[in-house]
This record gives structure tokens, sequence and C-alpha cells, in this order.
């Protein structure tokens, strides 16, 4: 199988000013790779890195040291710990998919736009936009009377399944997914299965971070742990 | 390709001295440090040797404190009034990729007309208060070369359209406006010429939240009908984020930190983005 993802002694250290400079590590001495198509679940304690070490594939965070190979269909092989902010910015839309654990939610758009931007941003037109944008919100169970209201004042359920709809309605090469099912019921939890299915049988990459372990079993090809700072693979 | 990977304004080692200068402060460095002023003769550095480059469709975010010169550098870009030195092109202007602050009265005219559009933080220096809407937006149409009276009038009535103004509204005087109504108006006068750069200098400011949604809603459309690239100042880190896939932040006249604006927020390298973010958010 081929390689899409190789991580190489990854480390985050961040350097807090106001406090005397104080260091604080988010991860180190991260390695692993994933191959295309495969599903890759990361667990581990709160604290232990793990949405650090997705933050520095979507490049949110700054890598501090390490390598995170990546074979993009535009670039050829590319390091996304150094690669430049234009491509950074072309990649996020064309090839990689991020849901975040905390919803940075826009909070001045209405809930049908926030979907449907992000087929726009990939160059779809406005009415197929509009389509897809609806059947990923009824997918996700987003109420109807929802779809035309700003999202500053949905649920915490409500954000995470709009966020996901935004980040699931378009078919990318590598998707990252920070704790998707935290706080959801059940019934929304099997929308989000379902979709991870149709999504990796098109061929998505994904990487996704749980507490749920009977749900990540679920869904992944492999897991991965993070202890004490090391990430190790689990046995199957 | 070509289009995509050149940026259509590069704008380098670009410095504003408010006042004369003396032979402390003609030399930057010898300002004190962390400070715009100098103590000698009393000018203000308000930009300290800015670069930057922006791209075809991109919306470039400019955070900074009240002061650090942000107005200061929109308004060396848009010529109203000269840079102290350094350089800017326009990669698509006919006369090549010429610093844009050396040309001639008559040129910079022509770039300000064709090829940019403004929007003031103060909408009392971007519109005349006095006259009509539909007259403003008219002005820039025929700064622009266009004549037909008919013409400009039913263009102006599309523009005011477009903000969302109604058109029976247009020959009334802005200064009858609320303030948003305003912004808009000032948004569609600068949209007047079709320009490819857009300089939005705090654009929702003061504005309530509902209007605010509406002009940001506009400034995104804009961005995705037209390819406009867009210079957006803003104290708001809410509408930078909402904006802006790059930002650049501030301080004292210059540029302490670039990035993606998320990586600015959620990581940001400096002392005083840390603060900054950490205050604001
Ligand atoms: N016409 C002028 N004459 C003298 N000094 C000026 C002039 N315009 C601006 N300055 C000074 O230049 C510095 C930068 O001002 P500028 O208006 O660019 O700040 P800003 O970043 O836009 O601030 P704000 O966020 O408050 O709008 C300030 O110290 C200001 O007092
Ligand atoms: N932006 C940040 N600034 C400072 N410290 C951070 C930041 N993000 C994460 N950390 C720290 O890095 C460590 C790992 O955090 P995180 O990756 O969020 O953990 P997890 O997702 O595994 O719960 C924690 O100690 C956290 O406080
Ligand atoms: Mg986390
Ligand atoms: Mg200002
Ligand atoms: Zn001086």
């Amino acid at each position: 199988m081929e390689e899409l993802l190789h991580v190489d002694h990854l480390e985050k250290t961040f350097t807090i000013h106001q406090f005397n400079d104080k260091k604080i590590t988010g991860c180190r001495n991260i390695h692993f790779s994933v191959n295309q198509g495969e599903f890759l679940g990361i667990t581990g304690q709160s604290g232990s890195g793990k949405s650090t070490i997705i933050k520095c594939i979507y490049r949110t965070y700054l890598p501090s040291n390490g390598h995170i190979h990546y074979a993009s269909d535009r670039y050829g092989r590319i390091d996304l710990a150094e690669a430049s902010e234009r491509t950074m910015l072309r990649l996020r839309k064309e090839e990689i998919g991020y849901v975040s654990q905390f919803l940075s939610i826009m909070p001045r758009m209405t809930a049908l736009e926030f979907v449907m931007e992000s087929l726009l941003e990939m160059g779809e037109g406005e009415a197929a936009a509009r389509m897809r944008a609806k059947a990923m919100l009824t997918h996700f169970n987003l109420r109807e009377v929802l779809w035309d209201t700003y999202p500053k004042t949905f649920s915490g359920g409500e954000k995470l399944r709009l966020n996901l709809a935004r980040a699931m309605v378009r078919q990318t090469k590598l998707l990252l997914l920070d704790e998707p099912t935290a706080s959801l019921d059940q019934a929304s939890k099997a929308s989000v299965k379902e979709r991870i299915q149709e999504l990796k049988q098109r061929g998505t990459t994904m990487i996704g971070i749980f507490h749920d372990l009977d749900f990540m079993e679920s869904v992944v090809d492999r897991t991965f742990r993070l202890q004490n700072g090391l990430l190790k693979e689990a046995a199957q | 390709m070509g289009n995509e990977d050149r940026p259509l304004l590069a704008v380098r080692h670009l410095m504003k001295r408010f006042g004369k200068g003396c032979a402390t402060c003609r030399n930057p460095q010898n300002l004190p440090s962390g400070s715009s002023h100098c103590p000698h003769c009393g000018s203000v550095l308000a930009c300290n040797d800015i670069s930057f480059d922006l791209y075809e469709g991109e919306i470039l975010g400019i955070v900074g404190e009240s002061g650090s010169g942000k107005s200061s550098l929109v308004q060396s870009l848009y010529f109203d009034s000269p840079v102290t030195s350094g350089s800017a092109t326009i990669a698509t202007y006919n006369k090549g990729p010429r610093n844009i602050f050396l040309e001639s009265a008559q040129q910079k005219r022509y770039i300000r007309n064709h090829l940019m559009g403004m929007v003031y933080q103060n909408p009392w220096i971007g519109l005349k208060m006095n006259f009509s809407s539909g007259g403003n937006i008219a002005e820039k149409l025929i700064a622009a070369g266009d004549f037909n009276v008919r013409a400009i009038r039913s263009r102006a009535a599309d523009l005011l359209d477009h903000v969302e103004i109604p058109i029976t509204r247009m020959d009334e005087a802005p200064a009858h406006f609320s303030g948003g109504m305003q912004q808009r108006v000032q948004i569609s006068k600068a949209l007047a010429n079709k320009p490819p750069i857009l300089l939005l200098d705090e654009v929702t400011t003061g504005l309530d939240l509902s209007v605010q949604a509406r002009v940001l809603d506009l400034i995104r459309r804009i961005q995705r009908e037209n390819r406009t690239a867009m210079l957006v100042v803003s104290h708001d880190l809410g509408v930078i984020r909402m904006l802006c896939d790059r930002t650049l932040v501030m301080k004292q006249g210059r540029c302490i930190e670039a990035g993606l604006t998320d990586q600015i927020l959620e990581d940001p390298q400096h002392t005083y983005t840390q603060l900054l973010v950490h205050s604001l958010l």
C-alpha cells in the first residue's frame, strides 16, 4: 500500500512569553505513517498531545521540529512542517479537511452558507452546492429551521454536527477528525459512522482522535495510543 | 499557473513618517525600542519597513492596536499622502512592474481610479456627505472615464442595489444615512470601477451585529464573484478570522508577525500577539 502521510520526529513546544518564556510541551518524538485509504485512530489521556499532532498536520500550530511528509496530488511529496502558507491554504481547499474539537464557528454566516462555502471553495457551482449542503445537513439531522440562522446560538451538539457537515460534505484526500463524536447522541453517532464509511469507500484517508473506544473500533483500521509522550501502536 | 503564484500587489520596505524627521529618526534603528515616536523631533514613524504580498482573490488581514499604523498603511497605498520610502508594484499595471509610488501624479490617478478601491475607517472622508449617494458613485465612475449620464445612473443603481440600499434612496445624501448604510455606500463607490484591489479600513467597526453580518457577507460575495484581492484592516479578530486566510500583525508601525490566520490566533509566536489574542478572544 502507498504511504500518504509519514510523520517523523514531530515535536511541538509552546513558549508563553507572558510567563517568563515558560515552555509547554504539546507533543514530542512522534513517529507514525498512514497509508492511502486507511483510517488511523489515536487515543490517549486528556492533555497527552493528540490535538497538538492533528493541528500540526493542518498547520494551525507551527511544528517546532520534525517532518510531516505528505503525498499531495498537486505538489507531490511535500513536508507540511515547512510548506509555505500559500501551499497550505491550497491544500486545505483541495485536499485536507479538518473537524476541530472545539468549535471555532464563524458566527456571522448562516448554517447553510457555512456548509455551502466549503463546496464553493472547491469550485462547485452555487445551485449544486446548495443542494448538497442541504442533503448533508439533513443527513446530520440538523433541524431545517436552523439552516438559515446564525450558529452562534446553537447547542454544542448542533455546532458539532454543523462542523461535521461542513467537513464531510466534500470528499478530501485526507480528513482529520478531532473527537468527532464527543457530545453526540447515538443517532448522530450513527450518521457520522455512515458518512465515514461512505468517504472511506471513496478513498478518503482519515486520522481520528476518539475517547469513545467502541465507536473508534467500529471505524478504524489501526489504533495508536499516546502515553507518557510516546505514540505506540496498539495490538489488534 | 502564472497568475496564481505571482502576487498582484507586492509591497516592500514601506516607510511612512509624519513630521520632518531628524538625524536620529532617519535611521529607524535609533528609535527607542517599542516606540514609533522620535524623542528628538517628535516625528511619528507610522509605518516602519512594511513588506507583504497580496494575491488575486485573497483577503489579507491586518490587525494591531490603535495607532499601530494600519490606516496610514492603506492610505499610503491609495496615495492619500506620500510615502517616505519603499516600493509597491502591481502585477497587472499596464506600465509594468514599476514602483507605483514613483509614478507621475497622472499615473497615480489612473491607478487609483482603475486598479484600486478604498473604504475609509471614517465615512466622512470617503464620501461627500452632502452629495447624493448616486452622485458619490457617479464621481468615481466619471473619474474612471465613464461619461454617459444614463449609463452612469443605471450602474450606480445596480451598485446600490448590490449593497442593499433601496434605489428610492439613491438621490438622498449619505449624511442622513445610518453608519451601516454609509459604509455600504462607500463599498459600492469603491466597487464602481471594478477594481482588482480593494482596501477596507475597519468597515464593520461601530456597526451593530446584524448590519455587520450583511457587510461581511457582501465582502465575501465580492471576493467570490470577482476574485478581488482585499486588504482588510480590523480590530475585531472575529472579523479577521472569518474573512482572512492570512494575517499580518502590526505594532508601533512595524509588522511583528505574519501567518495563517488560525495559526496567528491559536499559536501566536510574538509576545505582543500572544497578549493581543488572549485579550481579544
Ligand atoms: N496626518 C497625520 N499627521 C500626523 N500624525 C499622524 C497622521 N495620521 C496618523 N498619524 C499618526 O500615525 C500613527 C498611526 O496612525 P494610524 O491612523 O495609521 O493608526 P491605526 O493603526 O489606523 O489606528 P486605529 O486603529 O486607531 O485606526 C499614529 O501615531 C497617528 O497619531
Ligand atoms: N495553543 C496552545 N498553547 C499552549 N499550550 C497548548 C496549546 N495547545 C495545547 N497546549 C498544551 O499541550 C498539551 C497537549 O494538548 P492537546 O494536544 O490539546 O491534548 P489532547 O488533545 O491530547 O487532550 C497540553 O499540556 C496543553 O495544555
Ligand atoms: Mg484534544
Ligand atoms: Mg485606523
Ligand atoms: Zn526625529
